[in-house]
């Protein structure tokens, strides 16, 4: 399935993303991961507060698939397991990404208006 | 370490069973994956966080994995028109009996069509249980409320005819009951008289007519009655030699007549002119034997309410005898002894007639208190109903089936997961149990109401026992009381278990990988084909038991036509009857004569009125039944052998007013009675019987009927037309008249030809009654058709029941053949569109699928026919001239249901002609 990022509507469709969808894109970053190794990631990324759990992790790998939103990568040469499967976003997931850090953002500067936002304030 | 262990593999175990919960295409490409990294992660957290998480950590991930894994089959294989539906991510099976009651109802809203449609079944089913049970637990399973029941018992009074070979029991007389009480060592002692009298009742407020009983003392204690208030009757209160005018009270009278204020109550009453003192209050609710008695008074207060002696006489039998077995004495036994007891009454009071033998006899007294008539007409009510429940319970399962092949693939689905068969069975008996609720719910409302019904329609027959020793069923019992509301629990959880249980057991057998196949029309076929037999099966049944109800209601219906039908040998329509009564006050009370001649004129000239006049009996009964013992040029004819006859008294215009046509010689005229040779008029029956080939008119009989100078041969100066004066199903009747005039025995019974509706006549006669004498009463106003459709009695109800009840299972087999044929059409959809592009016609294929529900129909009525055949025999008691095998009645039950079941399947076949054979290659 091939997307383009010319039509901002495929975008907003796609917004909010879920949040494990999001926590993968986040996870992937810019590198290419094998499933295990984004659970590792994103776990290090939350610092053990939120978890990816299996079988919620390879369903939504598979539907970001099809959405477009990540590709299957070529494994690296070091790689000696064949079970293991290699995932990267793709240009639409980061606009994607992009897009949900963007409604984010645009929420947390809400909740700091009105003060719904605990921690750092100025 | 090696709990750490333990916990990984039970975890690693665990996950992987919960990945089958994901679609196959899924697992091939990534559950090999998930499984290792779920088993590294799980060792890490166990590693550096400990077992406990550990554990957490691999408890979600299961639960994850399965909610997951359902989530993406929906979101792979939307069903048919849900496709745009968002999953809601699912409960997965981890959720309980709740959820389940939850996913049932919301299925029973997503389809009301068949939730009203099962409810509806249902509440027919066990409303029709519930109301028959209520009236099943009346008339049978509600012993007598006396304690010790077992061991009272009836005391007969037994009459045998050595010439007949007739076993008759009677009631006692006085003298004879005299003598079995004076009897040494009874086993069956005490023994009580008591019989059910209804008199004038004076000197309590306004004079009303009261039903009291006049019983031996001992009559409370027999019975284990205990006296609210007082005492009941003293030992030598039953002797003759003192007058004991004394009387116990119902509860209702004390409390209506003397506030019930709880003192010892005083005073007397009086009752047909003679006081009694008043010694005690029953308890309330005892109302006797009798069963609506409003006092009682000793037996041998007899001739002072009845006003002649017949205490004394010993060949009159006016009252029954109940009695108590002494303990360790049998039944048996004691009826034996009654027996001994018996011929020794009879020694003493000997019987005229020696060919008339008297002995005495001991009855159960529960083979006495249940009517056996009503009894068997309930208890075929309630297999009736019982036949309905099961219709109705197939028609269900038949319903659910269809609905479970829809729903197989969820069922299979779940089954894939991982669900139990267990749990998709529980997940059956929910929807069902719901169903059975609501249908239970809605069955006893509709009992409510047919109680109700019940009660008001309750023959009178059924009342009391088979002989009026006493009353034995009250229909204002029939209600849901916590017994009946028991049965209809018991019933429904019975139905759910037959309908519910049946379907499910079968889904939870699917062959889940067939089921899961791709592609919907694959599903559908595949899982049609494993159900139709079954289907089938079912409609077969229903046929076959609404055949049986269907005979059996036709049998009873042909016997009340007949019954209905029978030539009275009068002509019913537009004729009235009605008594009236000249007090004693009244001037014309020594003038009889006079007034009845004077009002039958009056009434005959009102302009509606083409005759009237009067008869001791206007249809259904006699006069008096006696004997033919002595015919003109006739045999000899032995005492007491002769041939029964019953004996009218009537005016001039009586046959006319009848309509009896007259068959040779004359009716009655002025000339009869008048001088010391009695005149009789016999019917068509008795000039036959009596006179074979003759002429009977002007030839003599003697038939023990005489008067005060008087011969006793009478001159036969008529032969009219036969009257149904027994009942049509009883033997018939010899049948003979006299002039009222004759031996002065003026009638009060007026019969009342009219052109039009007779009761309309009716409001002229009172008046002309009222200006004749204002405080005449006329009473009793009774149309012939009413008369003799009472006669029906006892049929009635049971036709009209059992009609109802096939007609609920006719409806039930149409629908079900219907709804068989609809799904089966939608399941071969493919199949027969594929016939069509092929070339069949539409109307061969439509005529094929008819084919196939006839013959589910002909070997349901086979088996229908034989059913019908075998229960028939228990209707055998309420058939009258109708064979329990007549072949019309089967016949016709037979083509008429399947007329209605091959059009009930060819209704839905014809939508195979609909089908566009193009579009199914299409879809191929």
């Amino acid at each position: 399935m091939s997307r383009t990022t010319d039509d901002p509507s495929v975008i907003e469709d796609l917004l909010p993303l879920s949040p494990p969808v999001y926590y993968i894109l986040l996870a992937l970053g810019v590198d290419t991961l094998h499933g295990y190794a984004i659970m590792q990631a994103f776990d290090g990324l939350m610092g053990g507060t939120e978890r990816l759990l299996p079988g919620t992790l390879y369903a939504t790998l598979a539907r970001m698939m099809e959405t477009g939103l990540i590709e299957e990568a070529s494994p690296p040469e070091f790689e000696g397991d064949p079970r293991r499967r290699y995932y990267s976003v793709t240009e639409f997931g980061r606009v994607a990404a992009a897009g949900e850090s963007e409604r984010l953002r645009r929420l947390l500067e809400v909740a700091v208006a009105q003060n719904l936002a605990p921690g750092r304030t100025g | 370490m090696s709990t750490a262990l333990s916990t990984s593999r039970t975890g690693f175990s665990m996950f992987r069973l919960a990945t089958t919960a994901f679609p196959p295409g899924f697992r091939r490409q990534h559950a090999r994956e998930m499984t290792a990294a779920f088993e590294q992660e799980l060792k890490r957290v166990i590693r550096q966080e400990g077992r406990l998480a550990g554990g957490w950590y691999a408890a979600r991930a299961v639960v994850d994995a399965v909610r997951q894994g359902l989530h993406e089959r929906v979101r792979r294989a939307p069903p048919p028109g849900h496709g745009g539906r968002k999953p809601s991510g699912g409960d997965g099976i981890g959720s309980g009996l709740g959820a389940d009651v939850w996913i049932a109802l919301r299925g029973m809203r997503r389809s009301p069509g068949f939730t009203l449609a099962a409810v509806a079944v249902l509440a027919l089913g066990l409303g029709a249980n519930a109301t028959v049970f209520s009236a099943l637990r009346v008339v049978i399973l509600t012993p007598a409320p006396y304690p010790e029941l077992d061991r009272l018992v009836f005391v007969d009074m037994v009459n045998e005819h050595v010439g007949r070979g007739e076993r008759r029991v009677m009631t006692w007389s006085y003298p004879k009951f005299d003598a079995l009480v004076e009897a040494e060592n009874r086993l069956i002692d005490p023994v009580s008289g008591y019989a059910n009298r209804s008199g004038t009742l004076t000197g309590l407020g306004p004079a009303t007519r009261v039903a009291y009983e006049l019983v031996s003392p001992s009559y409370f204690q027999t019975l284990r009655i205990t006296p609210l208030v007082g005492r009941t009757f003293a030992r030598e209160e039953g002797d003759l030699s003192g007058r004991h005018q004394v009387t116990v009270l119902s509860h209702e009278l004390w409390r209506s007549r003397f506030a019930g204020d709880g003192g010892t109550p005083e005073g007397d009453i009086t009752l047909n002119g003679t006081r009694f003192r008043i010694i005690g209050v029953a308890p309330e609710g005892f109302r006797g034997l009798t069963g609506d008695a409003q006092l009682w008074i000793p037996l041998s207060a007899a001739d002072d309410v009845f006003g002649f002696g017949l205490i004394e006489q010993s060949g009159a039998g006016w009252f029954h005898v109940i009695g108590r077995l002494r303990p360790g004495a049998t039944i048996e036994a004691a009826t034996a002894q009654m027996g001994t007891i018996g011929d020794g009454i009879a020694e003493t009071y000997p019987s005229r007639d020696p060919q008339s033998v008297w002995t005495a006899s001991a009855r159960r007294f529960q083979d006495v208190s249940v009517n056996q008539d009503a009894r068997a007409a309930v208890v075929l009510l309630t297999l009736a109903a019982a036949v309905v429940l099961l219709v109705a319970c197939a028609n269900l399962s038949g319903l659910l089936l269809a609905r479970a092949r829809r729903k197989a693939r969820d069922g299979a689905v779940r089954i894939a997961v991982g669900a139990s068969r267990w749990r998709i069975v529980r997940a059956s008996l929910i929807e069902s149990g719901l169903l059975a609720a609501l249908g239970g719910g809605a069955g006893i409302a509709l009992a409510l109401w047919g109680t109700t019904a019940m009660a008001s329609a309750w023959p009178r027959e059924f009342l009391s026992s088979a002989r009026g020793e006493m009353r034995v069923a009250d229909p204002s019992q029939l209600g849901l009381d916590p017994a009946v509301l028991m049965f209809v629990v018991l019933m429904t959880l019975l139905t759910v278990l037959l309908f519910g249980g049946a379907p499910a057991l079968r889904l939870s057998g699917t062959d889940v990988s067939l089921t899961l196949k791709d592609g919907p029309g694959a599903t559908r076929r595949d899982v049609a084909l494993l159900g139709v037999d079954g289907r089938a099966a079912l409609v077969g049944v229903q046929v076959a038991l609404a055949l049986v109800l269907l005979v059996g209601a036709g049998l009873v219906g042909s016997s009340t036509a007949r019954l209905l039908n029978v030539d009275e040998g009068v002509r019913t329509e537009n004729l009235v009857t009605f008594r009236y009564a000249i007090p004693e006050t009244s001037a014309w009370s020594d003038r009889e004569d006079e007034f009845s001649e004077e009002f039958l004129a009056r009434i005959n000239a009102l302009p509606p009125v083409v005759s009237a006049g009067t008869g001791t009996t206007p249809l259904r009964g006699h006069w008096a039944i006696t004997r033919v013992n002595a015919v003109e040029g006739g045999n000899e004819i032995a005492q007491g052998e002769g041939v029964r006859i019953g004996v009218h008294m009537v005016d001039d215009r009586y046959f006319e007013t009848m309509g009896i046509p007259l068959v040779g010689g004359r009716v009655f005229n002025a000339t009869d009675g008048t001088d010391r040779f009695p005149s009789i008029v016999i019917s068509e029956l008795t000039a036959k019987d009596l006179f074979p080939g003759e002429d009977a008119v002007g030839k003599r009989i003697e038939i023990g009927i005489s008067g005060e100078g008087k011969e006793s041969w009478s001159e036969i100066v008529g032969v009219v037309g036969d009257v149904l004066y027994s009942p049509p199903d009883q033997e018939r009747m010899l049948e003979s008249y006299y002039s009222s005039r004759e031996f002065g025995t003026a009638s009060t019974n007026v019969l009342v030809r009219t052109t039009r509706d007779p009761l309309g006549s009716m409001p002229a006669i009172r008046s002309i009654a009222s200006e004749m004498d204002p405080t005449l009463a006329i009473y009793g106003v009774t149309t012939m058709d009413e008369i003799v459709s009472a006669s029906v009695g006892d049929r009635r109800i049971l036709l009209v029941l059992l009609g109802l009840f096939a007609g609920v299972a006719v409806l039930l087999a149409a629908t079900g053949t219907w709804a068989v044929v609809a799904v089966s059409v939608a399941d071969r959809r493919r199949e027969l569109g594929l016939r069509m592009a092929l070339g069949a016609a539409g109307g061969r294929v439509m005529s094929m699928v008819v084919k196939q529900s006839a013959l589910t129909a002909v070997a349901g009525v086979a088996l229908g026919l034989a059913g019908a055949a075998g229960g028939s025999r228990l209707l055998e008691v309420f058939l009258w001239e109708t064979e329990p095998l007549e072949p019309s009645v089967y016949g016709g039950g037979a083509l008429f249901l399947l007329a209605v079941v091959l059009l009930a399947s060819w209704v839905p076949a014809r939508g195979i002609l609909r089908l566009d054979p193009a579009a199914t290659l299409r879809s191929e």
